[in-house]
């Protein structure tokens, strides 16, 4: 089982949104991790054959998509980033639907949506309409139609954008759960949500993959060039013009404890510390320094 | 081999045997249990007859369509019978022909005005085969309507068959294509850009009769079969730029290219 991409390119016009991507998945959770506007949505789109790439191959288990067609989609599972829903459908109404769509019959279709209801914790509301669900249950919702076909490939797009901290979790365990023996590619913006459970991750920007490997691999990257330091409100101003300031809080003395990423330490007091995903994103997708008036908003106006 | 010799073999191959690993069997189980449950549902996954997903498609049209278009031509019927001018029933079949149209764009272009469309476009029977299927079937209750509407009309109206189907099919299937091309201008959004235009569509017929009064009924037969012909022409040229956008995913929001 495998799934590769052959210098995958996408263009709007002057626009390149994607550019040359290749990259091969075998079963395993990927994390896509990059910024908004970086052609993550695009990508996904190509690989779920949504979009027709303006140049390059997606290929399943070494042919390409575009001549497999719908026996290709016939093992894909999609969650778009921002999925729709007919206003008078129910949940089962909805998992019915998209069960005839993926060409499950009839009965197999209805135990299987009762049984992803349940998985998902919508059993209780299957025959209430979708228009009356919170966003959470509108994602779990999508996550349990991707699957309805058992599909070998899964892709979730943002799926965790506008769930609130204790959703994202049990949305994550859910997508561990059900990512035996299936390549899931999972994109988002948010460390958190690919740091814990994606066996590789992708770093994209502006239409590019930058890195891959483990989450290890690509920390060990910035390993001996992230920094931590204790300085007063005013350095820490200083210090926000020259470098990249990945993190800054203010503890309770009013001292400004400053997290950043620099060849050499960026003050005499700042120590070494173990670099994270955040670090790295941080640091590939900071385009400037930051201003001094960046570090002053940050205080805000009770205190220096 | 002699029983004797079996059973020494046995003997000897037991009492040799490695401890059974539990856990190893049990992650075998586990992976031959889901391996088995994929194929119950996997080989419930296969490609139907198109005309099968055309049918089961029909489960999912509102039945507020249906009883839309019946109440259309009942009412059409009504009106016709109510007229004693030739010259306001054929306005009558005109303006009813366009409005089925109008009934049916909610429905055909749903997927798109509800976001739908991407998650389907991604499904073994995609967004262009949703689309087409659903074409199919409103276009199906549609030639069911105009035969309806050419056969009880002159027998209410006294009038030619052949001419009351060139004024229903005409603006038929013109408003057709000014509707498709309507949604592939909107991507998809266009119900309330085709209620619009049926609107001023409708509006257009009757002010132009009240204008230029008995200008339908003088126009002979070969310019109706002409504009027939163009307005066919028309409809099919820009349901098949349509179904072009969406195979090739452009009409979807994600070829916006400042999203993700």
């Amino acid at each position: 089982m495998e799934l590769k991409l052959d210098r995958l390119t996408k263009q709007f016009g002057a626009a390149i949104a994607v550019d040359r991507v290749s990259a091969a998945f075998s079963p395993g959770v990927y994390g896509l991790l990059g910024a908004n506007g970086a052609g993550k949505t695009t990508l996904m789109s190509m690989i779920c054959d949504v979009l027709k790439p303006t140049s390059g191959s997606v290929l399943w288990n070494g042919s390409p998509i575009d001549r497999l067609g719908a026996s290709y989609r016939g093992v894909l599972g999609y969650l778009p980033q921002d999925f729709g829903y007919y206003p008078d459908f129910t949940a089962l109404d909805f998992m019915l639907y998209l069960s005839a769509l993926k060409g499950l019959d009839r009965r197999a279709a209805r135990r299987r949506s009762r049984e992803l209801l349940d998985l998902v914790g919508l059993a209780d509301v299957a025959r209430r309409k979708i228009r009356t669900f919170s966003g959470g249950m509108k994602q779990r919702l999508g996550i349990a139609q991707a699957v309805i076909n058992d599909p070998q490939v899964l892709v979730l797009d943002e799926p965790t954008a506008g769930l609130d901290p204790k959703e994202r979790v049990r949305f994550r365990n859910l997508i561990s759960s059900l990512a035996q023996d299936k390549i899931v590619i999972l994109s988002t913006h948010i460390v958190s949500d690919v740091e814990y459970i994606a066996d590789e991750i992708l770093v994209m920007r502006d239409g590019a993959i930058l890195t891959t490997g483990t989450v290890e691999q690509i920390v060990s990257g910035l390993r001996g060039q992230v920094w931590e330091c204790s300085v007063s409100p005013r350095e820490a101003d200083a210090m926000a013009s020259r470098v990249d300031v990945g993190n800054l809080h203010y503890d309770r003395s009013g001292n400004a404890v400053v997290r950043l990423v620099a060849d050499a330490p960026p003050h005499p007091q700042a120590h070494p510390v173990e670099p994270t995903l955040e670090d790295v994103y941080l640091h590939l997708f900071n385009e400037q320094p930051k201003q001094p008036n960046d570090a002053a908003e940050a205080r805000g106006p009770h205190h220096g | 081999m002699s029983d004797s010799m079996r059973e020494d073999l046995r003997a000897y191959y037991k009492s040799t045997d490695a401890p059974v690993d539990e856990d190893a069997k049990a992650h075998v189980i586990a992976l031959v249990s889901g391996q088995a449950a994929r194929c119950s549902v996997v080989g419930q996954a296969r490609a139907m007859p198109y005309w099968r997903f055309l049918a089961g498609q029909l489960r999912f049209v509102s039945p507020r369509a249906w009883v839309a278009q019946l109440t259309l031509l009942v009412g059409m019927l009504l009106l016709v019978s109510a007229c004693s001018e030739s010259d306001a029933t054929m306005l009558i079949v005109m303006v009813a022909s366009v409005l089925s149209v109008a009934l049916a764009v909610p429905s055909v272009f749903k997927s798109f005005e509800s976001g739908m469309a991407e998650l389907e476009a991604a499904c073994r029977h995609d967004a262009t085969q949703v689309l087409v299927g659903r074409l199919i079937l409103f276009g199906l209750a549609d030639v069911l309507w105009m035969s309806l509407a050419a056969c009880l009309v002159p027998a209410i109206a006294d009038s030619d068959p052949f001419r009351v189907f060139l004024y229903a099919a005409t603006p038929f299937f013109s408003f057709c294509a000014a509707c498709l091309y309507l949604s592939r201008i909107t991507r998809g959004r266009c119900v309330t850009a085709c209620i619009a235009a049926a609107s001023c569509t409708v509006a257009g017929i009757w002010g132009a009769s009240t204008a230029f009064p008995h200008w339908y009924s003088d126009a002979s037969m070969v310019v109706w079969s002409a504009s027939l012909v163009v307005a066919l022409a028309l409809a099919l040229y820009e349901a098949r730029r349509l179904v072009a956008q969406v195979a090739s995913g452009s009409i979807f929001r994600t070829a916006l290219p400042t999203r993700g």
